[in-house]
């Protein structure tokens, strides 16, 4: 449904990512959300309470519905954080699980986001 | 004019329940609520139906929690055949969490005293020591500052706005007629009997009126001759994303919906009619949260909200019939979830016998002097 056009593809850097374990190569500097719209399978999360599949939408942090897991931490918008080398994603299902195995707050995004 | 049998005026949970109770006993029964404009308790509260801790210097008050949670569980499940909407009405016991010392030192004089007073009557606490929270909240961590919690086992939680929409269509489903934007700006006392309700959609007239109205209670309380005393007070709260199951129990300021959102309480203030948020307030808050449970720091905050709860000057309820215009009746309180159960039931037996039942007698307004 989604491809780059020729001239933005042309001569660009790329690096790679995981969604739902499977490694994907991916133009450096895009969004998150355009990689999964690129991906071929641009849903990126299902609701909680009804679990119906949602995907992005608007593209500018405003619709939560690119919801994602980054790095074992849920409830990302992809929408609003570039790609980074090695960045492991996965589709949500329902509501996230926030990882309790550590106190740590959510960082290395940081600097990617928008 | 429309005219009804009883007119109940006020949409928020204390007429719904006595609207609900009412239209099951073969009467014409009309539910006059405010617009959204309104300041509703009903809409912004914590949920809890709850028991502990509660009345301490009150039996009567007691009793009437112990009688309206005894009553909760027939009664979600008959307002959900009723709706077809479940309100979500849990009842698998609740916490409450001592962080620090003097926490738990006042804490257990506090439920030693209400034992005391309560004697055989009503529900009893325990306190859960602290390997027994560890392992009933794992994975969860608690931090090395709680101590200990009290639990009851009569303690639950209710999603609050399923309640009141379950109230509204049961009403409705079951002959009553609920009139949206009916705000009452007078009740004028009919010569030969009934009330004329002058309202912003044109007159209402009723054989019997029930004053449900929250904040505005004492206004048309008024008007019938019943003093009704009743002031805001805030209380805010933090919404945080939703997240799996992470509190086994409702607490003392937690609690976490059927759907996985967190709900972080509370504050009680006194700044009248204002319902908005403050940071330093919500500050505390997080802080607190944060003192009992680390982790939570790992949720987003999507939301922040205040309400303004009913409080009359002794924070019990107001159960008045008028004796200068008989068939006029008024209530309010604060725990207006909690006693959901309980108005379903009395409101009706009180208005169609005349007389009311002993278990609401001690909340008359006679206390509050004239």
């Amino acid at each position: 449904m989604f491809r780059y056009i020729d001239a933005a593809r042309h001569g660009a850097r790329l690096v790679t990512i995981t969604i739902d374990g499977v490694a994907t190569t991916v133009r450096a500097g895009e969004t998150l959300a355009a990689a999964l719209l690129q991906s071929g399978r641009p849903d990126s999360r299902t609701t909680a309470v009804s679990h119906q599949p949602r995907g992005p939408f608007c593209m500018m942090g405003i619709c939560f519905d690119c919801l994602v897991s980054i790095d074992g931490w849920p409830n990302q918008q992809a929408c609003m954080i570039r790609v980074r080398e090695g960045m492991r994603v996965e589709r949500q299902e329902g509501c996230g699980c926030i990882p309790l195995g550590t106190d740590a707050l959510p960082g290395g995004n940081d600097e990617a986001s928008l | 004019m429309k005219r009804y049998d009883i007119a109940v005026v006020g949409g928020g949970v204390v007429g719904l329940a006595s609207a609900y109770g009412l239209v099951q006993q073969q009467l014409k029964v009309a539910l006059l609520d405010e617009s959204d404009v309104a300041f509703r308790a009903s809409r912004s509260n914590f949920g809890l139906v709850w028991f502990q801790g509660k009345g301490l210097g009150n039996l009567a008050y007691v009793r009437l929690l112990a009688q309206s949670i005894s009553k909760w569980p027939a009664f979600a499940s008959q307002l959900r055949d009723h709706s077809g909407i479940d309100p979500n009405y849990r009842r698998r016991g609740g916490l409450n969490l001592c962080v620090g010392e003097i926490a738990a030192q006042r804490r257990r004089a506090h439920i030693e005293a209400l034992h005391r007073q309560q004697g055989d009557e009503g529900y009893r606490c325990e306190f859960l020591d602290r390997p027994q929270l560890e392992r009933l909240f794992h994975p969860l961590r608690l931090s090395e500052e709680v101590l200990t919690a009290s639990y009851c086992e009569a303690d639950g939680h209710v999603n609050p706005l399923y309640l009141g929409l379950a109230l509204q269509k049961s009403i409705t489903e079951l002959g009553g007629h609920y009139l949206g934007g009916y705000t009452v700006r007078d009740v004028k006392p009919v010569a030969g009997g009934g009330f004329e309700l002058r309202t912003d959609r044109g007159t209402v007239g009723c054989e019997r009126v029930v004053l449900a109205a929250g904040l505005g209670l004492s206004e048309l309380a008024r008007k019938v001759g019943i003093n009704a005393p009743v002031r805001p007070e805030r209380g805010q709260i933090i919404v945080t994303q939703r997240a799996q199951p992470l509190f086994p129990l409702p607490m003392n300021g937690f609690r976490q919906t059927e759907e996985g959102s967190v709900m972080l309480g509370y504050s009680k203030e006194d700044v009248g009619l204002d319902d908005s948020t403050e940071v330093p307030v919500l500050a505390r808050i997080a802080n607190n949260a944060l003192k009992a449970f680390p982790q939570l720091s790992a949720l987003r905050v999507v939301r922040t909200w205040a309400g303004l709860r009913t409080q009359s000057p002794d924070l019990y309820p107001i159960y008045a019939a008028s004796s200068e215009c008989p068939g006029a009746y008024a209530l309010a309180c604060h725990s207006g979830i909690t006693l959901t159960a309980a108005h379903a039931c009395l409101v009706p037996q009180w208005i169609l016998s005349g007389c009311m039942p002993d278990v609401m007698g001690a909340f008359g307004p006679e206390r509050f002097g004239v």
